[in-house]
């Protein structure tokens, strides 16, 4: 517990990073508490609700994640991380309703779309577009979901894996192929 | 797709291969468009199911920091779990409470709920692999994949139907498939067979699908000769057996 704490106190940007593209849950979790707060003002202040927050919000971490994967999203000299977060969270949402109506009015001085900032939206995955995917992977068994998750996000070992569920190494081995089978199914079935 | 394929996929796209493999890949790929969409559409599952992890985790993240909280704006903090830890406790206390008292006068269909978790299934790489629909078969049954299960056995089965591990395997799985009816006649063939190893599990797992069915004199019967020998069902059978009787 005591190197958790001394973790959270020396996060740096770069180490932000690699946690990120490492896929740990603790660099998440202390992003998230870090941020959302200021991504919930900000969408509050142009008339969104606590849950509008909340969705811009966990979209808005996702496609930093994501950039930060594909390569499109580079640390940049005298530029937070967090700045960036926050910032292409509000333009979400400004960007959102804009479209949805104007049943909002937007400042036009508060419209200014920052060119890096600009780009991520239109890699955007809204909540929406995830839900389907949401519901084809509930459709796998329980067993299936726990392995595909801990293979391919939290990245452990098939050995790691196989000694968790108490199973031979081939057996987990097999046991993924037939998984991600079965999911390439559900998939291609609802395509 | 065969499973040596499906490998050598996920070793390409984690960068697992050898360069002179890795340019073989890409060759192949270069010529065959059905690989090459394989390819892409098993990057595309991948990142899907990372995605969907992530978006739990960040959904586990916000319950656990910003769900209960109304107003104010939390700094971070570490969460203390103590207030937590009673109210689970009081939680269990009355759920063992109404749980024991419900055991009292429980029903053949509740007591079936409280003893019933699905047979253990045979290690699947070690000793039949010679038959390998029946190893198959396995791994479906452990992945709870029931129906893809019976699929594998009841061929099998149609072409040896006397075998009492296949009979055995196709009930229990008809049984974990919430379908005792059809789980009964497999099994009942399994007890019936006097020198089958299987016999004592097999009884177990019918003397549960009568109690899932509600018939519970002939689950009683049963039960009352497992608890009555030595075995592993023994003390769960006299269990269920003082249960019944409305002790």
């Amino acid at each position: 517990m005591a190197a958790r704490i001394a973790r959270l106190l020396t996060y740096t940007d770069q180490s932000l990073y690699q946690g990120l593209l490492n896929n740990e849950a603790e660099v998440f979790e202390h992003i998230y508490i870090e941020n959302f707060p200021a991504v919930r003002q900000q969408v509050q202040r142009y008339g969104g609700s606590e849950d509008d927050a909340k969705d811009i919000f966990q979209e808005g971490i996702i496609a930093l994640w994501n950039n930060i994967r594909s390569g499109s999203y580079q640390l940049r000299e005298g530029v937070k991380m967090s700045t960036y977060l926050v910032q292409i969270c509000k333009l979400r949402w400004m960007d959102k309703m804009k479209k949805a109506s104007h049943r909002y009015e937007v400042k036009q001085e508060d419209y200014v779309e920052p060119e890096a900032e600009a780009d991520v939206l239109v890699n955007w995955i809204d909540q929406e577009e995830q839900q389907q995917f949401q519901q084809q992977f509930a459709q796998l068994g329980e067993r299936c979901q726990d392995l595909l998750k801990r293979f391919y996000f939290l990245k452990e070992t098939m050995q790691e894996i196989a000694t968790a569920l108490g199973i031979g190494d081939a057996t987990a081995k097999n046991e993924k192929y037939r998984c991600m089978q079965r999911l390439k199914k559900i998939v291609l079935n609802q395509a | 797709m065969d499973e040596k394929l499906f490998e050598k996929m996920e070793d390409y796209i984690h960068g697992n291969l050898s360069v002179t493999e890795q340019e073989q890949f890409e060759a192949e790929m270069a010529t065959d468009e059905q690989l090459r969409e394989e390819v892409e559409l098993h990057r595309k599952l991948i990142s899907s199911v990372e995605t969907e992890s992530l978006r739990q985790l960040l959904e586990q993240i916000h319950e656990e920091n910003f769900e209960s909280e109304t107003k104010v704006v939390s700094l971070p903090r570490r969460r203390s779990y103590f207030p937590m830890a009673i109210a689970a406790s009081v939680a269990l206390l009355i759920l063992a409470g109404w749980w024991i008292f419900n055991l009292q006068t429980l029903s053949p269909e509740s007591v079936y709920a409280a003893y019933f978790t699905p047979a253990e299934g045979l290690p699947t790489t070690l000793g039949y692999s010679t038959n390998t629909d029946f190893a198959e078969g396995m791994v479906s049954y452990k992945l709870q994949e029931y129906t893809e299960a019976l699929e594998y056995w009841q061929p099998l089965l149609e072409a040896d139907p006397t075998n009492d591990t296949l009979n055995y395997y196709v009930g229990v799985t008809f049984l974990a498939d919430e379908q005792p009816d059809s789980a009964i006649g497999y099994l009942t063939d399994v007890v019936s067979s006097e020198q089958s190893s299987l016999r004592t599990s097999a009884q177990w797992y019918l003397a549960l699908s009568y109690l899932k069915i509600n018939q519970g004199e002939k689950a009683k019967s049963l039960l009352e000769d497992l608890a009555n020998r030595d075995n592993p069902y023994q003390s769960r059978s006299s269990e269920i057996l003082q249960k019944m009787t409305g002790t």
